[in-house]
Protein backbone atom coordinates (compact mmCIF):
# COMPACT_ATOMS: atom_id res chain seq x y z
CA UNK A 1 0.00 0.00 0.00
CA UNK A 2 1.29 3.53 -0.97
CA UNK A 3 0.52 6.71 0.67
CA UNK A 4 0.03 10.46 -0.56
CA UNK A 5 -0.22 13.66 1.16
CA UNK A 6 -2.14 15.77 -0.89
CA UNK A 7 -0.07 18.49 -3.23
CA UNK A 8 -2.55 21.20 -2.27
CA UNK A 9 -1.75 22.87 0.83
CA UNK A 10 2.15 22.26 0.54
CA UNK A 11 4.75 24.07 2.58
CA UNK A 12 4.39 27.85 3.87
CA UNK A 13 7.12 29.95 1.50
CA UNK A 14 9.43 32.04 2.65
CA UNK A 15 8.30 34.99 1.21
CA UNK A 16 4.64 33.79 2.77
CA UNK A 17 5.61 33.58 6.27
CA UNK A 18 4.33 35.76 9.03
CA UNK A 19 6.65 36.25 12.03
CA UNK A 20 5.42 38.57 14.86
CA UNK A 21 8.23 41.25 16.17
CA UNK A 22 7.22 40.82 19.76
CA UNK A 23 5.84 37.25 20.04
CA UNK A 24 4.04 35.35 23.05
CA UNK A 25 3.65 32.49 24.67
CA UNK A 26 0.59 29.83 24.21
CA UNK A 27 -1.16 27.48 25.66
CA UNK A 28 -2.28 24.65 22.91
CA UNK A 29 -5.49 22.66 23.26
CA UNK A 30 -5.52 20.05 20.84
CA UNK A 31 -7.78 17.29 19.99
CA UNK A 32 -8.64 14.74 17.20
CA UNK A 33 -11.80 13.73 16.00
CA UNK A 34 -13.55 11.52 13.61
CA UNK A 35 -16.62 12.64 11.76
CA UNK A 36 -16.51 15.58 14.76
CA UNK A 37 -16.61 12.97 17.97
CA UNK A 38 -13.20 13.27 19.62
CA UNK A 39 -10.85 10.05 19.50
CA UNK A 40 -9.14 10.08 23.09
CA UNK A 41 -6.22 7.48 20.95
CA UNK A 42 -5.67 9.29 18.03
CA UNK A 43 -5.85 12.37 20.06
CA UNK A 44 -2.69 10.68 22.31
CA UNK A 45 -0.83 9.93 19.47
CA UNK A 46 -0.88 12.80 17.43
CA UNK A 47 -0.66 16.00 20.43
CA UNK A 48 3.23 15.47 21.00
CA UNK A 49 3.69 15.88 16.77
CA UNK A 50 1.07 18.97 17.12
CA UNK A 51 3.33 20.89 19.71
CA UNK A 52 6.46 20.35 17.96
CA UNK A 53 4.84 21.80 14.99
CA UNK A 54 3.33 24.74 16.35
CA UNK A 55 6.77 25.30 17.93
CA UNK A 56 8.64 25.03 14.76
CA UNK A 57 6.17 27.93 13.12
CA UNK A 58 8.03 30.26 15.04
CA UNK A 59 5.17 32.18 16.07
CA UNK A 60 4.91 31.79 20.00
CA UNK A 61 7.48 32.80 22.29
CA UNK A 62 6.41 29.72 23.94
CA UNK A 63 4.51 26.71 23.77
CA UNK A 64 3.12 24.18 26.29
CA UNK A 65 -0.17 23.10 27.28
CA UNK A 66 -0.56 24.44 30.37
CA UNK A 67 -2.39 27.85 30.95
CA UNK A 68 0.17 30.72 29.87
CA UNK A 69 0.53 34.28 31.88
CA UNK A 70 -1.28 36.04 29.52
CA UNK A 71 -4.35 33.61 29.28
CA UNK A 72 -3.81 32.76 25.52
CA UNK A 73 -5.16 30.23 23.68
CA UNK A 74 -4.25 28.10 20.65
CA UNK A 75 -7.54 25.67 19.95
CA UNK A 76 -7.08 23.14 17.39
CA UNK A 77 -9.43 20.69 16.33
CA UNK A 78 -8.61 17.89 13.60
CA UNK A 79 -11.01 16.51 12.36
CA UNK A 80 -11.11 13.34 9.94
CA UNK A 81 -13.89 12.75 7.91
CA UNK A 82 -15.06 9.69 6.59
CA UNK A 83 -17.37 10.57 3.44
CA UNK A 84 -19.96 7.65 2.96
CA UNK A 85 -20.58 7.56 -0.63
CA UNK A 86 -16.48 7.88 -1.29
CA UNK A 87 -16.32 4.87 1.07
CA UNK A 88 -18.80 2.91 -0.12
CA UNK A 89 -17.07 3.35 -3.68
CA UNK A 90 -13.78 2.32 -2.32
CA UNK A 91 -15.39 -0.43 -0.61
CA UNK A 92 -16.89 -1.57 -3.75
CA UNK A 93 -13.67 -1.20 -5.69
CA UNK A 94 -11.74 -2.68 -3.19
CA UNK A 95 -13.84 -6.19 -3.71
CA UNK A 96 -12.94 -6.40 -7.30
CA UNK A 97 -9.84 -5.86 -6.58
CA UNK A 98 -9.12 -8.38 -3.96
CA UNK A 99 -10.82 -10.81 -6.69
CA UNK A 100 -8.01 -10.38 -9.14
CA UNK A 101 -5.13 -11.04 -6.58
CA UNK A 102 -4.79 -6.82 -6.53
CA UNK A 103 -3.61 -7.29 -10.21
CA UNK A 104 -6.17 -5.58 -11.93
CA UNK A 105 -7.16 -3.11 -8.98
CA UNK A 106 -5.71 0.67 -8.76
CA UNK A 107 -7.74 1.63 -5.63
CA UNK A 108 -7.79 4.94 -3.91
CA UNK A 109 -9.42 5.70 -0.27
CA UNK A 110 -9.24 9.65 0.71
CA UNK A 111 -8.95 10.69 3.49
CA UNK A 112 -10.22 13.88 4.35
CA UNK A 113 -9.08 16.30 7.17
CA UNK A 114 -10.70 19.47 8.34
CA UNK A 115 -8.67 21.28 11.14
CA UNK A 116 -10.13 23.99 12.53
CA UNK A 117 -8.37 26.82 14.82
CA UNK A 118 -9.06 28.99 16.96
CA UNK A 119 -6.50 31.65 18.61
CA UNK A 120 -6.92 34.17 21.78
CA UNK A 121 -4.56 36.65 22.29
CA UNK A 122 -5.83 37.04 25.84
CA UNK A 123 -8.53 36.08 28.63
CA UNK A 124 -11.84 37.72 27.18
CA UNK A 125 -10.19 38.37 23.83
CA UNK A 126 -12.22 37.53 20.72
CA UNK A 127 -11.21 34.00 18.84
CA UNK A 128 -9.68 34.50 15.19
CA UNK A 129 -10.25 31.31 13.58
CA UNK A 130 -9.43 29.74 10.56
CA UNK A 131 -9.75 26.38 9.02
CA UNK A 132 -7.69 24.31 6.69
CA UNK A 133 -8.85 21.21 4.43
CA UNK A 134 -6.16 18.18 3.68
CA UNK A 135 -6.13 15.09 2.53
CA UNK A 136 -3.95 11.83 2.67
CA UNK A 137 -4.59 8.86 -0.02
CA UNK A 138 -4.11 5.33 0.22
CA UNK A 139 -3.65 3.43 -3.11
CA UNK A 140 -3.65 -0.48 -3.18
CA UNK A 141 -3.69 -3.09 -5.66
CA UNK A 142 -0.36 -3.21 -8.12
CA UNK A 143 -2.30 -1.15 -10.84
CA UNK A 144 -1.00 2.51 -10.50
CA UNK A 145 -3.43 5.36 -10.18
CA UNK A 146 -2.81 9.08 -10.76
CA UNK A 147 -2.62 10.90 -7.41
CA UNK A 148 -1.92 14.41 -6.36
CA UNK A 149 0.37 14.17 -3.73
CA UNK A 150 3.84 13.16 -2.54
CA UNK A 151 4.70 9.31 -2.07
CA UNK A 152 5.42 7.74 1.25
CA UNK A 153 5.50 3.90 1.66
CA UNK A 154 4.66 4.23 5.51
CA UNK A 155 1.64 5.71 6.66
CA UNK A 156 2.92 7.71 9.96
CA UNK A 157 5.44 9.79 7.94
CA UNK A 158 2.47 10.58 5.57
CA UNK A 159 0.20 11.15 8.57
CA UNK A 160 3.18 13.50 10.15
CA UNK A 161 3.48 15.69 6.98
CA UNK A 162 -0.12 16.24 6.55
CA UNK A 163 -0.71 17.11 10.31
CA UNK A 164 2.68 19.53 10.26
CA UNK A 165 1.51 20.91 6.94
CA UNK A 166 -2.38 22.01 8.08
CA UNK A 167 -0.49 23.52 11.08
CA UNK A 168 1.93 25.55 9.82
CA UNK A 169 -0.59 27.23 7.40
CA UNK A 170 -2.86 27.43 9.77
CA UNK A 171 -0.93 28.79 12.34
CA UNK A 172 0.56 30.91 9.30
CA UNK A 173 -2.96 32.05 8.59
CA UNK A 174 -4.06 33.48 12.03
CA UNK A 175 -0.57 35.49 12.30
CA UNK A 176 -2.00 37.13 9.32
CA UNK A 177 -4.66 38.29 10.43
CA UNK A 178 -4.84 42.17 11.78
CA UNK A 179 -5.84 41.62 14.79
CA UNK A 180 -3.10 38.70 15.91
CA UNK A 181 -0.75 40.64 18.40
CA UNK A 182 2.69 41.92 16.65
CA UNK B 1 -9.28 -24.23 20.44
CA UNK B 2 -12.13 -22.42 19.10
CA UNK B 3 -13.01 -21.32 23.18
CA UNK B 4 -9.53 -20.41 23.83
CA UNK B 5 -9.94 -18.27 20.77
CA UNK B 6 -12.93 -16.77 21.58
CA UNK B 7 -11.92 -16.21 25.33
CA UNK B 8 -8.87 -14.56 23.72
CA UNK B 9 -10.98 -12.74 21.83
CA UNK B 10 -13.06 -11.38 24.46
CA UNK B 11 -10.24 -10.23 27.29
CA UNK B 12 -8.52 -8.17 23.72
CA UNK B 13 -11.65 -6.38 23.83
CA UNK B 14 -11.52 -4.90 27.35
CA UNK B 15 -10.53 -1.52 27.08
CA UNK B 16 -9.88 1.75 29.58
CA UNK B 17 -11.63 4.92 28.83
CA UNK B 18 -9.06 7.44 27.86
CA UNK B 19 -9.05 11.56 29.16
CA UNK B 20 -9.97 13.77 26.20
CA UNK B 21 -8.35 17.38 26.27
CA UNK B 22 -9.60 20.65 27.46
CA UNK B 23 -11.87 22.03 25.48
CA UNK B 24 -11.58 25.49 24.46
CA UNK B 25 -15.41 26.28 25.17
CA UNK B 26 -15.39 25.73 29.02
CA UNK B 27 -12.18 26.89 29.39
CA UNK B 28 -13.68 30.54 28.41
CA UNK B 29 -16.23 30.04 30.55
CA UNK B 30 -14.18 29.43 33.71
CA UNK B 31 -11.84 32.18 32.61
CA UNK B 32 -14.09 34.75 31.43
CA UNK B 33 -16.81 34.53 34.14
CA UNK B 34 -14.26 34.73 36.44
CA UNK B 35 -15.37 31.82 38.26
CA UNK B 36 -13.24 31.19 41.86
CA UNK B 37 -10.44 28.44 42.36
CA UNK B 38 -11.97 25.02 42.75
CA UNK B 39 -11.21 21.80 44.40
CA UNK B 40 -11.93 18.46 43.58
CA UNK B 41 -14.28 16.19 46.33
CA UNK B 42 -15.69 13.28 46.28
CA UNK B 43 -16.84 11.86 43.01
CA UNK B 44 -18.97 7.85 43.63
CA UNK B 45 -21.03 6.18 41.96
CA UNK B 46 -24.98 6.03 42.61
CA UNK B 47 -24.60 2.04 42.30
CA UNK B 48 -21.76 -0.37 41.27
CA UNK B 49 -23.58 -1.31 38.02
CA UNK B 50 -23.45 2.57 36.83
CA UNK B 51 -19.46 2.76 37.87
CA UNK B 52 -18.65 -0.48 36.36
CA UNK B 53 -17.77 -1.49 32.91
CA UNK B 54 -19.98 -1.01 29.90
CA UNK B 55 -19.97 -3.87 27.04
CA UNK B 56 -20.87 -3.09 23.69
CA UNK B 57 -21.15 -6.36 21.73
CA UNK B 58 -18.23 -8.11 22.35
CA UNK B 59 -15.87 -5.03 23.71
CA UNK B 60 -15.96 -3.87 27.28
CA UNK B 61 -15.03 -0.06 28.37
CA UNK B 62 -14.00 -0.02 31.70
CA UNK B 63 -12.74 2.85 34.05
CA UNK B 64 -8.86 3.66 34.21
CA UNK B 65 -7.21 1.19 36.33
CA UNK B 66 -7.86 1.78 39.87
CA UNK B 67 -10.83 4.05 39.80
CA UNK B 68 -14.64 4.03 38.85
CA UNK B 69 -16.67 5.63 36.55
CA UNK B 70 -17.47 8.24 38.58
CA UNK B 71 -13.71 9.08 39.73
CA UNK B 72 -12.92 9.31 35.78
CA UNK B 73 -15.63 12.11 35.78
CA UNK B 74 -14.11 13.97 38.68
CA UNK B 75 -10.73 13.85 36.47
CA UNK B 76 -12.57 15.25 33.99
CA UNK B 77 -13.70 18.22 35.69
CA UNK B 78 -10.53 18.42 36.96
CA UNK B 79 -8.80 18.51 33.22
CA UNK B 80 -10.98 21.46 33.17
CA UNK B 81 -10.24 23.14 35.81
CA UNK B 82 -6.70 23.18 35.14
CA UNK B 83 -6.55 24.15 31.82
CA UNK B 84 -8.46 26.87 32.94
CA UNK B 85 -6.20 27.57 35.56
CA UNK B 86 -9.07 27.52 38.23
CA UNK B 87 -8.17 24.23 40.42
CA UNK B 88 -7.21 25.10 43.31
CA UNK B 89 -6.52 21.31 45.95
CA UNK B 90 -6.81 24.12 48.86
CA UNK B 91 -9.70 25.40 47.44
CA UNK B 92 -12.44 26.49 50.58
CA UNK B 93 -15.16 25.85 47.35
CA UNK B 94 -15.11 22.48 46.75
CA UNK B 95 -16.84 20.28 43.37
CA UNK B 96 -18.00 16.94 44.02
CA UNK B 97 -20.77 14.73 42.34
CA UNK B 98 -23.02 11.43 41.86
CA UNK B 99 -22.65 9.52 38.50
CA UNK B 100 -26.37 8.76 38.40
CA UNK B 101 -26.46 7.05 34.86
CA UNK B 102 -23.71 5.81 32.71
CA UNK B 103 -24.94 3.75 29.35
CA UNK B 104 -24.25 3.24 25.77
CA UNK B 105 -25.48 0.56 23.32
CA UNK B 106 -24.49 -0.72 19.64
CA UNK B 107 -28.33 0.09 19.04
CA UNK B 108 -27.73 3.54 17.78
CA UNK B 109 -31.64 4.29 18.30
CA UNK B 110 -30.46 4.03 21.69
CA UNK B 111 -27.56 5.20 21.99
CA UNK B 112 -25.37 6.46 25.19
CA UNK B 113 -26.34 8.97 28.11
CA UNK B 114 -24.27 10.42 31.27
CA UNK B 115 -26.06 11.54 33.97
CA UNK B 116 -24.32 12.82 37.65
CA UNK B 117 -25.81 15.09 40.26
CA UNK B 118 -23.27 17.94 40.92
CA UNK B 119 -22.77 19.95 44.05
CA UNK B 120 -20.88 22.62 45.18
CA UNK B 121 -19.51 23.54 48.72
CA UNK B 122 -17.49 26.47 50.19
CA UNK B 123 -15.84 25.67 53.88
CA UNK B 124 -17.74 22.42 53.89
CA UNK B 125 -21.21 23.92 53.44
CA UNK B 126 -23.49 23.25 50.44
CA UNK B 127 -24.40 25.69 48.17
CA UNK B 128 -25.15 24.03 45.13
CA UNK B 129 -26.75 20.84 43.63
CA UNK B 130 -28.35 20.10 40.56
CA UNK B 131 -28.96 17.08 38.06
CA UNK B 132 -27.21 17.13 34.91
CA UNK B 133 -27.35 14.67 31.68
CA UNK B 134 -25.89 14.24 28.19
CA UNK B 135 -27.05 12.21 25.31
CA UNK B 136 -25.90 10.99 22.08
CA UNK B 137 -27.25 8.97 19.57
CA UNK B 138 -24.97 7.53 16.26
CA UNK B 139 -24.94 5.62 13.10
CA UNK B 140 -23.98 2.23 14.05
CA UNK B 141 -21.58 0.43 11.77
CA UNK B 142 -22.53 -3.22 10.33
CA UNK B 143 -18.74 -4.12 11.29
CA UNK B 144 -18.81 -5.30 14.56
CA UNK B 145 -15.62 -3.57 15.29
CA UNK B 146 -16.36 -0.32 13.76
CA UNK B 147 -19.56 -0.67 15.47
CA UNK B 148 -17.89 -1.26 19.20
CA UNK B 149 -14.66 1.41 18.26
CA UNK B 150 -17.71 4.36 17.28
CA UNK B 151 -19.76 3.12 20.72
CA UNK B 152 -16.78 3.80 22.89
CA UNK B 153 -15.92 6.98 20.92
CA UNK B 154 -19.49 8.57 21.34
CA UNK B 155 -19.47 7.31 25.00
CA UNK B 156 -16.12 8.63 26.39
CA UNK B 157 -16.97 11.94 24.66
CA UNK B 158 -20.56 12.00 27.12
CA UNK B 159 -17.72 13.14 29.80
CA UNK B 160 -16.35 16.36 28.28
CA UNK B 161 -19.89 17.24 27.43
CA UNK B 162 -21.50 16.87 30.86
CA UNK B 163 -18.58 18.67 32.17
CA UNK B 164 -19.26 21.54 29.38
CA UNK B 165 -23.04 21.76 30.78
CA UNK B 166 -21.98 21.72 33.87
CA UNK B 167 -19.36 24.70 33.87
CA UNK B 168 -21.19 26.44 31.43
CA UNK B 169 -24.61 27.04 33.35
CA UNK B 170 -25.01 30.13 34.64
CA UNK B 171 -26.86 28.31 37.73
CA UNK B 172 -23.42 26.62 38.61
CA UNK B 173 -21.20 29.99 37.74
CA UNK B 174 -23.33 32.25 40.34
CA UNK B 175 -23.19 29.76 42.84
CA UNK B 176 -19.35 29.41 42.13
CA UNK B 177 -18.84 33.09 42.83
CA UNK B 178 -21.44 33.25 45.35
Amino acid sequence: MKFYVANAIGEVKPEEKVTPQTRQPVQVLFEFQRDGTPNAEATKLVTPWAIEDIKATGAFSHVTDAPSANGAILSIKFNNIVVKEELNKTKKQAFGAGLGFGLFGGVLAVDHDRVSIDEMSATGAAPIHTEVKHELYANYGKKDVDVPGAEYKNADAAVRLLVRQALSRGVNDIGAEPAFPR
Amino acid sequence: MAAGFVLALLSACAVPIQELPPSLETVRVLRNQAVPPIALGPFTPASKEVGHSILILLGTLRPPKGCNFAEFLGATFEIELRAAGKFGSAARLQLGGVLTESRASEDFKTGGALGARIALTRAGWPVFAKDYRVEAKWHADIIGALAIEEAFNQYNALYDALVHQTQSDPDFVAAAKS
